[in-house]
């Protein structure tokens, strides 16, 4: 019952920080200069996101050695979104950056044995 | 005697495609983020099916919480019978983007009904987000917009909620093929990529990207919006700077001409 509570809980608070904005703002406007750096914050949020998530990665390989080395498998899984990366920002197209960064893995993975 | 056009008249504006067909429109747009989603769903049932967690329990944040990483952290920590204040408080923590997420829709938001702002708002996640601030930068009236996000939106909520299922129906078999933390960090790479278009975007995700590899190691992931302040500061002091310099160059000009 208190797990249930909990979940019940977690839901009500996602859905507050998804809404308060929102409901609170109504028909109003945020100032200009605020809609601006909101514009600006929201990819930036993104690209942070995929940023500490391929750091981790990337520490986590490189394991506890004196100097830093890149293990072959975090080296690959960011070849692998660079790929990615790079065809999203050329054809704005998600599939295709889904396409080229998973096989981009797989080949690498295959030629370098990570 | 009636007006003419003193050059070709423009063409006349098709109408709008209907509402059902713009819904299916922000669907097939959705298909190939949850094919980037879906894994990373697979992964959190996983997650539930290895843990003490009731499975129906887990497979309850889906739709509770609807949203990856907080659903996997929530896991964790029912798991690790973490007090209620730590669940409540990380959970939030991770999820505080979805209120910057809100506060750049909401201006294409506004005058919509109260029962479609209360259904946006909670199909509101990473990619929902990031499909309708693409569709809402092609300028489209107000009803398009609100159908391509129900669209988009309810099919990743049911999408997600499979996902989940599957996961804890067949455990890590899924994952095996590629790391399910590949797989997210390919969907959110190609959201964010088309906006290196954009100067000053270009500022805030690179700042950003590289603030977020300093910061790692703020807890509870707070690194990443303190990274996405720093960015988003960036573009608008470089911004600002811009511009000062713009009307200084045409005040120069001025006092020349004059």
């Amino acid at each position: 019952m208190t797990a249930w509570l909990a979940v019940g809980l977690l839901g009500v608070v996602s859905y507050a920080l998804r809404s308060v904005v929102v409901l609170v703002l109504g028909d109003r406007a945020l100032p200009t200069s605020l809609e601006r750096f909101v514009a600006r914050l929201a990819p930036a949020v993104l690209a942070a996101m995929v940023a500490g998530s391929l750091a981790k990665a990337v520490l986590a390989g490189s394991g506890g050695s004196g100097a830093f080395a890149v293990a072959p498998a975090a080296a690959v899984r960011v070849a692998s979104v660079l790929a990615g990366g790079l065809v999203a920002a050329r054809t704005g197209s998600v599939g295709r950056a889904l396409g080229v960064g998973l096989v981009t893995y797989l080949v690498l993975t295959r030629l370098l044995g990570a | 005697m009636t007006a003419t056009c003193e050059q070709p008249c423009p063409a006349p504006r098709p109408p709008p495609p209907g509402p059902w067909v713009t819904a299916r429109a922000g669907a097939r747009a959705m298909v190939p983020l949850l094919a980037g989603v879906a894994p990373f769903g697979a992964v959190v049932g996983a997650t539930v099916a290895a843990s003490s967690v009731d499975p129906w329990v887990g497979w309850s944040t889906s739709w509770t919480v609807f949203g990856g990483t907080a659903q996997l952290s929530a896991v964790t920590l029912l798991d690790a019978g973490a007090p209620l204040v730590v669940l409540v408080t990380t959970v939030a923590i991770i999820n505080l983007r979805l209120a910057v997420y809100a506060a750049a829709l909401a201006p294409h938001w506004r005058g919509a009904p109260r029962w479609w702002l209360a259904l946006a708002c909670y199909l509101l996640v990473d990619p929902s987000y990031a499909l309708g601030a693409q569709h809402a930068a092609t300028d489209p009236t107000p009803a398009e917009h609100r159908a391509f996000y129900l669209g988009a939106g309810l099919t990743l909520w049911v999408g997600w909620l499979v996902a989940c299922a599957a996961g804890i129906a067949v455990g890590d078999r899924i994952t095996d093929v590629v790391p399910p933390g590949l797989v997210s960090e390919l969907m959110l790479v190609s959201l964010v990529a088309p906006a290196l278009r954009a100067v000053e975007q270009r500022v805030a995700i690179v700042v950003a990207a590289a603030a977020a590899v300093v910061l790692l190691a703020l807890p509870l992931g707070t690194g990443t919006l303190v990274a996405a302040g720093a960015g988003a500061l960036a573009a608008t002091v470089l911004t600002a700077r811009r511009v000062a310099a713009q009307l200084g160059h045409d005040d120069d000009r001025s006092e020349v001409s004059s």
